[in-house]
């Protein structure tokens, strides 16, 4: 099976090359998702089939040719993949907030949460957590005033077995960037400089 | 209370310029966007100059060289809005992006008699004619998909909100696809593309639910 | 909000309004001759798009904003402090805006300003409503003030009880000032950083106000605490240039929720009057609620007029799926609802009269702070 790693390379400058990519993806769909690619391919897609492909490498492969038919043959196995990927669970909320965290104590940390699910934009409620239960990856965002979200709701196996569960989830919001800063720092500036102070 | 779906995802797509092969579970990594424990739990499918795609423990990734996308079945689904804020907010913030969308696709367990309802509701037989009655004669026929479409929106320049109600092909029940599309067409720049997505996300995944209300009530 | 008991004062009369607890707490002042001061801001937090209180109020009363508010103060930065405030200095376009000096630092707008841009937190930043004032005061007049600056002076002539007003601000000192820059240094709102909700830190920056309407003084203590160091908390205020000492206040707002940590002997001893009124809102946030009962204990010893804004209307429990609430019990326990509905302290008289003769009214769940078990 080929490898799936940034040294597999979809590129053909020779025939060769051509026939062993089309190999590599017919060995990947087939042996990685149990999916045929047969003699007629996906024919409800303008893709190559197979015999298009060994046809192809009979002849000098002239690339620029087929490229957007060579990228849709392999979206279109991505497609499937999608299709017949391994089922993952689904987490559905009943109810969700978005919190903050004000104190933090030995053991446990207090926090004020808006409710989501009842489309509220200020805290309405407060609760304290036990910091046990949180992931060590969360642990490691806990100060006062990280943001999370707290689920309550059912998650869904893909062999359909429902379970209730409660996930505290720390918001890995996105970091300030020089370019965030930088405008920031230019509209900071502006207000400095127009309002008329005394 | 309001239905919930048994199976539902969130996704973002954006259609733009991309460069797949730095798309990796490492690179997201070592800009700290996800952490090391979600690394480890990734499973690569593929990386490639013409596409990448991998899946974590919570999102799946996959992007060409003019389409980005990242999805999640699991709530909080503002976590793939941080992934992206991340990515094209702070360190990609020179990709050339043109449109985007926030899809939602919630399969709704339901007996049939109750698909059957919302299905004559939506696409009622007697305007098919003669036909229409042949298709009443037996339960097994009806509608297989329907696509309604709103472009006319007050909250952006140019897009649209296209919700499709089928049978689902997860469970004994029905499918509703919401996608909500929005155009770039003022020159934003990177930056100012992804805040456009952040201030209008969770509206977005408010208004995919109001709308699947109106057809579930149908039921 | 039920407002039915609130009542305009005559263009002679004084009038202090405290609401709170809400989202933030706030005072509104009535000088003479429909001239209102604004400290700070407070909004209920069950009424989603509502106004500020104070502006609630004037409304209600009939009386214009845009006219009438001749000032407004800033206290304090944080969203939690504030809530309402940039709408506030949007409705009252005529009013002098006044703040700690700290609050003009360079260094401090970057970071608030900082913390704004681009949040996408459900609730704000933190720095929301701050920012917002900021941008609003483009173009406009911000006074700054530290201990001891006359904040704004109204002549008597043109003031139908003929009396002179002056507002003086008593804190914050030099010290406060470095120790809040201090902190906001470390807030860390850098590149690179990941963002968070900004929160107040433990070096407040209050501004006491000290309020003269001719002979009637005012005190509203803002959450100043008590400190051991000479050149912070009350001993500043003691200390403060702005303060006649002799002087006394017959109203007191007390500062930091009647806590122990906001209270001097000295204040009450040098700065109150003996026959006073003392007014504050509780707290109800956390582990710690105020007033503690030893807290109300030592205030209806100092005060015989000692008001609550807020005696426990309880907030109504949010009814959930049964699901929902048995995963609440099993998780953290239980939620504590901080929807309390501000309250409201209305003080009106004349100022030729006495305590006795003032008409206080008590709003929405105010009480005396002797009645509350």
């Amino acid at each position: 099976m080929p490898q799936t790693s940034e040294s597999t390379k979809f590129e053909f400058n020779t025939k060769e090359d051509l026939s062993l990519q089309v190999n590599a993806i017919h060995s990947l769909v087939h042996d990685k998702f149990n999916l045929k690619f047969d003699n007629a391919g996906f024919t409800s897609l303008n893709l190559f089939n197979r015999d298009e492909l060994v046809n192809l490498t009979n002849e000098p492969p002239i690339v620029d040719e087929y490229p957007n038919r060579f990228q849709d043959s392999v979206h279109a196995v991505l497609q499937h993949i999608n299709i017949e990927r391994k089922k993952v669970p689904s987490l559905i909320p009943l109810q969700e907030w978005e919190g903050y965290v004000t104190d933090i104590y030995e053991d446990k940390f207090l926090t004020s949460l808006i409710d989501i699910t009842a489309k509220e934009d200020v805290a309405t409620e407060e609760a304290e957590f036990d910091i046990e239960e949180l992931s060590d990856s969360d642990k490691n965002l806990l100060k006062v005033g990280a943001v999370f979200r707290w689920i309550i709701g059912y998650e869904r196996t893909p062999s359909g077995v429902k379970k209730r569960v409660s996930q505290v989830v720390f918001r890995r919001l996105p970091q300030w960037s020089q370019s965030s800063i930088r405008n920031a720092d230019r509209k900071s500036k502006e207000i400095i400089k127009t309002i008329k102070w005394t | 209370m309001r239905p919930r779906p048994e199976i539902s995802a969130c996704s973002i797509v954006i259609v733009g310029d991309f460069n797949p092969k730095i798309f990796t579970p490492d690179w997201l990594a070592n800009q700290s966007i996800i952490t090391a424990q979600e690394r480890e739990a990734c499973e690569i499918e593929l990386i490639h100059s013409e596409v990448s795609k991998f899946k974590c423990d919570w999102f799946v990734l996959e992007v060409t060289k003019n389409r980005f996308f990242i999805e999640t079945l699991e709530a909080p689904f503002v976590r793939i809005l941080d992934l992206v804020g991340s990515i094209f907010g702070e360190f990609l913030i020179h990709t050339p992006i043109n449109m985007f969308g926030i899809n939602r696709n919630m399969h709704f367990s339901m007996d049939r008699s109750q698909m059957i309802k919302i299905g004559k509701a939506l696409a009622p037989s007697a305007p098919w004619g003669e036909w229409g009655e042949e298709i009443d004669a037996d339960e097994n026929n009806g509608m297989r998909l329907i696509t309604m479409e709103q472009n006319v929106l007050d909250d952006r320049n140019k897009g649209y909100i296209r919700t499709t109600v089928q049978p689902s092909s997860r469970l004994e029940g029905i499918l509703i696809s919401v996608n909500d599309h929005y155009e770039l067409v003022n020159k934003e720049t990177t930056p100012e593309s992804i805040q456009y997505l952040t201030n209008n996300f969770e509206n977005s995944i408010s208004k995919s639910e109001w709308i699947t209300d109106q057809i579930l009530g149908i039921a | 909000m039920d407002l039915t008991d609130a009542s305009k004062p005559l263009l002679d009369e004084f009038q202090v309004v405290l609401f709170g607890p809400g989202y933030g707490e706030s005072t509104l002042i009535h000088i003479g001759s429909n001239k209102w001061i604004i400290v700070d801001s407070c909004k209920s937090r069950s009424i989603a798009g509502s106004l500020p209180l104070p502006i609630e109020y004037l409304r209600a009363i009939e009386v214009d904003p845009a006219e009438s508010v001749s000032l407004i103060i800033a206290t304090h930065w944080h969203d939690d402090h504030i809530k309402g405030l940039a709408q506030i200095v949007d409705l009252c376009p005529n009013a002098t805006v006044s703040c700690s000096i700290a609050l003009s630092n360079e260094e401090f707008i970057h970071n608030v300003v900082r913390f704004e841009s681009g949040s996408n937190v459900r609730g704000g930043s933190g720095a929301r409503e701050i920012v917002g004032v900021l941008e609003l005061m483009k173009g406009r007049i911000m006074k700054r003030v530290l201990s001891g600056t006359i904040v704004k002076s109204f002549e008597g002539s043109e003031l139908a009880h003929n009396e002179d007003v002056i507002v003086t601000a008593l804190s914050p000192s030099d010290k406060q000032v470095e120790l809040f820059l201090n902190e906001i240094a470390q807030l860390g709102a850098a590149a690179g950083k990941t963002r968070y909700r900004a929160s107040q830190g433990k070096n407040d920056t209050s501004v006491v106000l000290w309020i003269s309407i001719g002979s009637l003084n005012l005190l509203l203590g803002a959450d100043l605490e008590e400190t051991s160091d000479p050149l912070t908390g009350w001993s500043v205020v003691l200390d403060s240039e702005g303060r006649s000492t002799g002087d006394k206040a017959t109203i007191y707002k007390v500062p930091h929720h009647g806590s122990i940590t906001g209270h001097s002997d000295q204040v009450w001893d040098k700065m109150i009057a003996d026959d006073s009124i003392a007014i504050l809102t509780p707290f109800n946030r956390g582990r710690k609620k105020l007033p503690s009962e030893t807290d109300r204990t030592r205030l209806t010893s100092l005060s015989d007029n000692t008001f609550l804004s807020q005696c426990g209307t309880k907030a109504k429990k949010k009814l959930r799926d049964h699901t929902v609430e048995k995963t609440i019990r099993e998780t953290v326990g239980k939620l504590t609802n901080i929807q309390n509905e501000p309250g409201i302290i209305s003080i009106k008289g004349n100022l030729k009269s006495s305590i006795d003769e003032w008409d206080v009214k008590l709003i929405n769940g105010a009480c005396r702070l002797q009645n509350v078990v």
